[in-house]
């Protein structure tokens, strides 16, 4: 959530610094000519649409596949979730997080 | 682990074979510990597994809302648990303590990346195939010479 603000801020800096070298460039450096305008450019307003809202979460596909209901699941003494038969063989432990 | 744990849990699992046990990390910061007291709202509805592979399945989607408890609220609701009474888990953190001991554990032991796997104590550093795991778990459950 904190990365969409960063984004939304940094994009808002983009469109102003492009803003200020836009109206810069309208403007010469050098004046050579008698009949040289004296309008300075106004910097054109870019029209950008930039979506703030949040992303719709779309409904889990896999779920089902994931454990059949047949699946014991358990906490064991430590507290920690079990999934499968508390008495199997071989114990995978699975360190990680959701991100 | 999202690709494969299905279908460990459908050859190995199902069948007797092995457990899984879920240490959930940390290391991502506050985003992590909310999808982990998430899961553990979840098993008081007797949903646990279902919550966490939902949390899995649009990861994508959530690491990019912009208010992630809302966001797990819907996959919650989407998942035809009681939306109050998830809410009301969520908003008491009660789960925040337990889930940061057993962060602390984990990395104590040696647990500084992510994933990691122990099976039978033999540590993967990583993403592992499946093919890795089968090769590992037949190893394991085959007889001793």
């Amino acid at each position: 959530m904190h990365r969409s603000i960063a984004i939304t801020l940094l994009m808002s800096l983009s469109l102003l610094i492009t803003g200020c070298a836009s109206a810069t460039s309208d403007t010469p450096t050098t004046p050579n000519t008698a009949t040289m305008s004296t309008d300075v450019s106004t910097p054109t307003t870019v029209a950008m649409s930039i979506s703030t809202s949040t992303p719709t979460v779309p409904p889990p596909t896999t779920v089902a596949s994931a454990a059949p209901e047949s699946v014991p699941m358990s906490v064991d003494a430590d507290g920690y979730h079990v999934i499968g038969d508390p008495a199997a063989p071989v114990v995978m432990t699975d360190y990680s997080d959701y991100f | 682990m999202l690709e494969v744990e299905p279908q460990l849990i459908t050859q190995y699992v199902t069948t007797g074979q092995m457990r899984i046990v879920v240490r959930p990390l940390l290391q991502s910061g506050p985003d992590a510990l909310l999808a982990a007291h998430a899961a553990e709202c979840a098993h008081e509805q007797n949903s646990f597994i279902a919550m966490r592979s939902a949390i899995y399945d649009v990861q994508g989607t959530l690491y990019m809302a912009d208010d992630l408890q809302a966001a797990l609220a819907d996959v919650a609701q989407s998942l035809a648990l009681d939306r109050t009474a998830f809410s009301e888990c969520m908003a008491s953190e009660r789960y925040n303590q337990a889930l940061y001991q057993g962060y602390t554990r984990a990395t104590s032991s040696g647990i500084v990346a992510r994933p990691v796997f122990e099976l039978n104590g033999q540590r993967l550093i990583g993403s592992q195939s499946l093919e890795t795991f089968t090769r590992v778990i037949d190893a394991l459950l085959a007889p001793a010479p």
